[in-house]
């Protein structure tokens, strides 16, 4: 925390220098990084590749939340399961510390049903490696709300407003998640809303919209419906039509323009964004860019184990191999490696490079093959029927 | 004269803990313009942090 705001991790092309105020990733070459006086580092010689660690980790901390939505990428649920301890993650923080890794994406699970929560997240802040969080809000209350500005941001699910919450996740929690919004904007907190698009809240998504900018909160994060966890038995009936996903992107401009909220979405979503015709130019500048698995992103289960990114769940070993396991791991060399595999209509495609072939885990299920394009892409979809 | 160039810029941070997360709407506002706008601004708040601060053992090499 404090100091001059700024972090900086050497790269092959350069470095990549994190901004605290206002938050930002900035990619630089090595005479920008010359020019700020950084001495030269040794990875300047080195051929480019992928980036020497992750930017980002997402760190499963429990698997048990007492909702257990119909949709849960992760299957968590009421109960009691294997988890790292505090000892054990506090570790991992340092790890990831050492890594240099810039920001951890807590989840679960329910994180805030862990009492040791708040001394990860702190525990992190003095790694300086920036805590985020997600959660249902179900544990939120003054007091804790007040402690949550140790986090960069925390983001509250909200798949729909009043009855639609209860329409897309098989739980009535819509009052539950409103009133954490409304404590943690109360306590100065940095706010954003998670919401899982799919065909049960494509039609309702401007009263989302409308209900997230009367809350002060920072954005809105749309997400793509995955079939991991209990999300696979919901996929089929649940995700969107090929017409909502042509119309998506300027649908979600649209509305967030009309209320002036910031618009974010998953990297699965990227092929729905290049339909409309983005400047790629443009997206390369601003890191709008499919698959990040492997390149900028690992994910970390509750029992410790490494994912190329939390939908995967395939292990790639344990996570105190993870500096191994982000140079080695055969897994991950093939995420890096698939767009230099691309198979039309997505090897012809302007925008290869930056959609990566949008998101695996769902071509791995849907095809049951993982080097075949997202079929869900809607020139993907458009090329099977032409 | 400081040479060298801002590649990209990731704005904003990603609490999903799910998926990877980007601004898309504000990225896909303009072109050229708003690249240049944004890395000049970016490039201040660099340079100012870090000739205000001082602190170069903090960096992390």
């Amino acid at each position: 925390m404090g100091g001059t705001g700024l972090k900086i991790r050497a790269e092959t092309f350069g470095g990549i220098i994190r901004l605290d105020d206002p938050p930002a990733l900035v990619y630089v070459d090595q005479e920008y990084l010359r020019g700020l006086g950084y001495p030269p580092s040794p990875l300047w010689g080195q051929p480019e590749g992928y980036l020497s660690a992750p930017t980002e980790v997402h760190l499963g901390v429990t698997a048990a939340c007492p909702l257990g939505c119909r949709h849960c990428y992760a299957d968590a649920r009421p109960g009691s399961f294997p988890t790292l301890d505090t000892e054990s993650l506090m570790r991992v923080i340092d790890l990831l510390a050492e890594m240099q890794v810039f920001h951890i994406a807590f989840g679960g699970g329910e994180p805030f049903g862990r009492p040791d929560f708040l001394a990860l997240a702190r525990h992190a802040r003095e790694r300086d490696v920036i805590p985020n969080a997600t959660t249902n809000g179900l544990y939120m209350t003054p007091e804790l709300a007040r402690e949550c500005g140790v986090f960069g941001q925390i983001n509250v699910s909200v798949d729909g407003v009043g009855p639609v919450y209860e329409q897309v996740r098989g739980v009535d929690g819509f009052a539950m998640a409103d009133r954490a919004l409304g404590l943690l904007v109360e306590a100065g907190c940095s706010v954003g809303v998670n919401c899982v698009v799919s065909r049960a809240n494509f039609e309702r998504l401007g009263e989302l919209v409308s209900y997230v900018a009367s809350k002060e909160v920072r954005d809105v994060l749309f997400l793509r419906l995955k079939p991991s966890g209990r999300g696979a038995m919901t996929y089929q009936a649940e995700r969107l039509t090929p017409r909502q996903n042509r119309q998506l992107f300027p649908l979600l401009a649209d509305l967030t323009g009309r209320h002036d909220v910031l618009l974010r979405m998953d990297c699965s979503f990227v092929p729905m964004v290049c339909w409309h015709g983005a400047e790629p130019a443009t997206m390369e500048f601003f890191d709008v860019r499919g698959c990040a698995a492997g390149e900028s992103l690992a994910g970390i289960t509750p029992e410790g184990r490494v994912q190329a990114c939390s939908f995967c769940g395939r292990s790639l070993g344990e996570v105190w191999r993870l500096r191994e396991l982000w140079h080695d791991s055969p897994r991950l060399r093939d995420f890096r490696g698939w767009v230099g595999q691309a198979r039309e209509p997505c090897r012809s495609c302007t925008y290869l490079s930056l959609c990566r072939g949008g998101c695996h885990t769902v071509a791995e299920w849907v095809e049951g093959d993982f080097w075949a394009p997202d079929p869900e892409c809607p020139f993907v979809e458009a090329a099977g029927r032409a | 004269m400081r040479g060298g160039r801002i590649l990209k810029v990731r704005l904003g941070y990603n609490p999903n803990s799910s998926a990877e997360s980007m601004l898309v709407g504000f990225a896909l506002m303009g072109g050229a313009v708003l690249i240049a706008m944004i890395s000049g601004l970016v490039n201040a708040i660099i340079i100012r942090r870090r000739g205000g601060g001082g602190h170069g053992p903090e960096d992390q090499g």
